[in-house]
């Protein structure tokens, strides 16, 4: 009895051939890989297309989700996605906002917005500065973290569970030397 | 209390109530697709769930939603197929420019950030040209970040379009900010000192 892996040795080896890569080339993107293989039955164009849509429809999903042990990462990785997003997004709006401001007569300069700031009462200064400090904080241990991984290192599960443990830690405190120490 | 909703008969056997020759082959007005009168068999609805939605009556497939623990919340997307069945899967062409040297460029900033940063709070204020510089890398380096958002959560097979837009969309906010900074930069006491100024007040 021949193993089928035996079988498909006796198969003639498809010759591959790859489009060369232009640089000048203007066409799509993307590329298909051109192997030369002979189907075993001809299927018309579109009974091919139905049959194979059907299948794909019917074909179970591998457990993901609901399987996912919750780990450091599956926090800090969205978070620090999400702090870039608010301090870019601040920093954004402000360029935007300043630049505008002339055509609604708003008064967006540094002496402004430092007066209305210290007009504040303390909580909401603090609870504001924290509100600020804490995402570039983090954003910036975390984007070390993410460099320090980029030239191969700490990539053991111990490691990295240490290192995501020490940015908490560090942005918590970073964030609240800022706020109420400077 | 969602107990309430849940039907007393299982997911299977609610949709065993429909009929015997639920999953047959027998042909139909929408079975095969080649059946249908006007829509093309490319087309994106040609092979949506109309073959479920014919034989399995409405109340029966929310029965069912709420007799089983899968949640087929997110049904399969119109199934697309390029080029022929028996095609591979299309790959991109490499291209060293959009991989290898973005990625390098994207950590040079990233690296280059820090000295630039920690400096001027350090240090006391420095002269305009490297808050100016701070101001341009902080640009450039959130312009790729929400690239990389926008690659990540709009692909271009699924909307492209949409996809587009947005991409245009960063491209002039980039634009307009860099013109906003460079303002702020020469009318106002610059970045660094401003949040100094602010943070102190």
């Amino acid at each position: 009895m021949v193993a089928p892996q035996g079988l498909r040795n006796m198969l003639p080896k498809p010759k591959i051939a790859f489009r060369a890569l232009s640089l000048t080339s203007t066409g799509s993107a993307w590329r298909v890989n051109t192997t030369a293989f002979s189907p075993s039955a001809f299927v018309p164009y579109n009974h091919g297309h139905l049959i194979l849509a059907q299948q794909r429809l019917r074909r179970p999903v591998s457990p993901h989700l609901a399987i996912y042990r919750m780990q450091i990462n599956y926090f800090t990785s969205p978070v620090h996605r999400i702090t870039g997003c608010l301090v870019s997004g601040t920093i954004y709006a402000f360029g935007a906002t300043y630049l505008v401001s002339p055509l609604f007569g708003w008064h967006v300069d540094i002496a402004s917005i430092a007066a209305a700031f210290g007009d504040l009462p303390i909580a909401a200064k603090l609870s504001a500065k924290f509100a600020f400090a804490w995402p570039f904080v983090f954003h910036c241990v975390n984007g070390c973290g993410h460099l320090i991984w980029d030239t191969g290192r700490r990539f053991k599960t111990k490691q990295i569970v240490a290192q995501g443990w020490t940015i908490v830690g560090l942005s918590l405190a970073g964030a609240g030397w800022l706020a109420f120490m400077v | 209390m969602a107990s309430i909703i849940r039907p007393a008969v299982f997911r299977q056997s609610c949709l065993n109530i429909a009929s015997k020759r639920a999953f047959s082959t027998k042909p139909s007005p929408t079975f095969p697709a080649i059946n249908k009168q006007a829509a093309s068999i490319l087309s994106k609805n040609a092979l949506g769930n109309s073959f479920v939605k014919e034989v399995v009556p409405k109340s029966i497939q929310v029965a069912a939603f709420h007799a089983s623990g899968r949640r087929p919340i997110l049904p399969p997307l119109p199934q697309v197929i390029d080029g022929t069945a028996n095609d591979a899967a299309k790959v991109p062409s490499p291209s060293p420019s959009h991989g290898s040297y973005h990625w390098t460029f994207e950590r040079l900033i990233s690296v280059g950030l820090i000295p630039l940063t920690v400096a001027p709070f350090a240090a006391g204020s420095l002269n305009p040209l490297t808050d100016a510089l701070l101001c341009g890398t902080i640009l450039i380096h959130s312009h790729i970040g929400f690239e990389a958002l926008i690659i990540d959560y709009i692909p271009r097979g699924r909307l492209p379009g949409t996809r587009k837009a947005f991409d245009w969309l960063l491209k002039l906010a980039t634009v307009v900010v860099g013109v906003g900074l460079y303002e702020f930069e020469t009318n106002d006491v610059g970045l660094t000192e401003g949040i100094k100024r602010i943070w102190t007040a």
